[in-house]
């Protein structure tokens, strides 16, 4: 049986591009291209990997303009470095997060900042401004009472 | 180096306008963005460096200070307070102590920044890293202070490179770890103009002594012009002394920056961000003004004269002067961006070499540094490690 293939194909990708596997410093050439069945940018010369083009994220903000890093979502150092962005038009995914950080945890933490902060201002501080208030010498209370600043806050706290 | 500074300048003016928008919070996105860009402009032998910060960890590391700083401002800072009025019947004594206490803390976080920074930075797939030591650096930069303040700075050359020495020493890039070599006093020449304006200093004070005033004068401000220069030139000149005296794995590294092209950078980068803000600026002071004119002449009763910028006219200029204030902020961080901080480390970055080339090669990848507190220590205390 034959099969057609109907509808628009891409073109075919190939480049030269660099190849950082995280583990060394050694910069791979390696030539690149997408392998349409299985929808993966895959490594030929230089090293070995198949990336599902879903997995690959852009590295964004990139300087310059003229080369595009990629990552694969959930690893943290292999880096390819493409000298041109052809392949963006390809990457379904290209701008996601790619989710790396513990993100979940970190909001956890920020939640239980905001907490203890509160918990200070609203009821550590006149908690233990009143404890203390009691071991002021009365020979030093005197001037502070005559103050301004505390008159005018003593003036807004007390009713009438 | 690759990259434009207009760019540049979009993407700050863009995440600054958001940061407005969300009232602060998108600035920690700002900062991420911003360092990824200038990050990637940089290609050491042809390949950009990384930085892989999280605007998420920022947040939660400057609400981490928030909490330790809450701490400090309300519970140390009230037993002080209550201890001062008790023992000495007044409140200056806490106020001393505060303050003395906040300068470790500074040290600390900008330490605690820079192995933060490190940590983010990737080239060629590699991590940067520094050893912790934060409280060890703040206790040797406080005595370093000390020293160099009584000596009336002969000895900030010592500070410079003995500080420096500190990080330097506990840096890695993967595996390997990076050496300051040289002495201290290989950093002298970096004083001369200095020097000289201490001596020209010393030749105008002498001169207004004997009566020469306007001569007196016109040599002091001469050396207050050369003093200037030679701040830039000092900082400039150790980098470069500095970093030639850097070697990681064999590797030497050399940059030739010119301290007069620096400082050109600033003032003009500097003129260029006041003469953009100046119009916006105007207007808002003459805003300012008529709304606390609006005021006075309310209380003396003259509502007629100013009935056009009542009511709702008011609202419109409360809410145009807040425009212009953040149109001002905006520019102003967008062209010091684009006009300061990315030419310098264009001029810096521009002379870099590493010889041998290929020394690196044999580096390994280091493992992760967690630190999810990231810089929040330095950017609630805004430490002036900024970028």
């Amino acid at each position: 049986m034959t099969v057609l293939k109907v509808g628009h194909r891409p073109e075919v990708y190939s480049a030269e591009a660099v190849y950082f596997d995280g583990t060394s410093a050694v910069p791979r050439h390696v030539s690149v291209t997408v392998d349409e069945d299985s929808r993966s940018l895959v490594a030929h010369a230089g090293a070995d990997f198949r990336w599902p083009l879903a997995d690959i994220r852009e590295v964004l903000d990139q300087a310059g303009g003229d080369q595009m890093v990629i990552q694969r979502v959930g690893d943290p150092v292999q880096r390819v470095i493409l000298p041109n962005r052809d392949l963006a038009p390809r990457l379904p995914n290209r701008t996601r997060s790619p989710r790396i950080a513990k993100r979940k945890a970190l909001f956890g933490w920020s939640v239980a900042a905001l907490a203890s902060v509160a918990l200070i201002i609203f009821v550590l501080v006149p908690a233990m401004a009143n404890q203390l208030a009691r071991f002021i010498p009365p020979k030093a209370n005197a001037p502070l009472a005559k103050s301004p600043l505390i008159r005018s806050a003593l003036h807004w706290t007390r009713p009438g | 180096m690759v990259g434009t500074r207009r760019a540049l300048f979009w993407l700050a003016l863009k995440t600054g306008v958001l940061t407005v928008l969300t009232l602060g919070i998108y600035r920690f996105w700002m900062k991420t963005r911003l360092r990824r860009w200038y990050w990637s402009a940089i290609r050491p032998g042809g390949h950009p460096l990384e930085y892989v910060g999280d605007p998420i960890e920022k947040l939660l590391g400057f609400l981490f200070a928030v909490v330790i700083l809450a701490f400090y401002i309300g519970i140390v800072n009230l037993l002080l307070m209550f201890a001062s009025f008790a023992l000495f019947q007044g409140n200056f004594a806490a106020y001393a102590i505060s303050l003395i206490g906040v300068i470790p803390i500074w040290f600390y976080a900008q330490y605690r920044a820079r192995r933060y920074v490190l940590a983010r930075t990737r080239w060629r797939g590699l991590r940067f890293g520094l050893e912790p030591g934060a409280w060890g650096y703040a206790g040797r930069a406080l005595m370093h202070w000390v020293i160099t303040l009584l000596t009336l700075g002969l000895l900030w050359p010592r500070m410079t490179f003995w500080l420096e020495k500190y990080k330097t020493d506990r840096t890695f890039y993967g595996c390997a770890r990076m050496h300051q070599n040289g002495k201290w006093t290989m950093l002298y020449p970096a004083m001369m103009p200095f020097f000289g304006a201490a001596a020209l200093g010393a030749a105008g004070v002498a001169g207004i002594y004997l009566g020469n005033i306007p001569l007196g004068t016109g040599i002091c401000i001469i050396a207050g012009f050369v003093a200037i220069y030679g701040l830039a030139f000092y900082r400039v000149r150790t980098l470069q002394l500095l970093t030639n005296h850097k070697t990681i794995n064999g590797v030497g590294l050399t940059i030739t920056p010119s301290p007069f092209r620096v400082l050109l950078i600033y003032v003009l980068g500097t003129l260029l961000a006041c003469a953009v803000v100046f119009v916006p600026l105007m207007l808002l002071g003459v805003l300012l003004l008529l709304i606390q004119s609006a005021d006075l002449l309310a209380e003396m009763d003259l509502e007629d004269v100013i009935a056009p910028i009542a009511g709702t006219g008011r609202y419109a200029i409360i809410a145009a002067s807040a425009l212009l204030y953040f149109t001002v902020f905006l520019l102003w961080s967008a062209i010091t961006n684009a006009f300061i901080t990315f030419p310098i480390i264009r001029h810096y970055f521009a002379s870099l070499t590493l010889a041998p080339p290929d020394g690196v090669i044999s580096i390994r990848q280091r493992p992760r540094d967690e630190f999810a507190e990231a810089e929040g220590f330095a950017d609630a205390l805004d430490v002036g490690a900024s970028l």
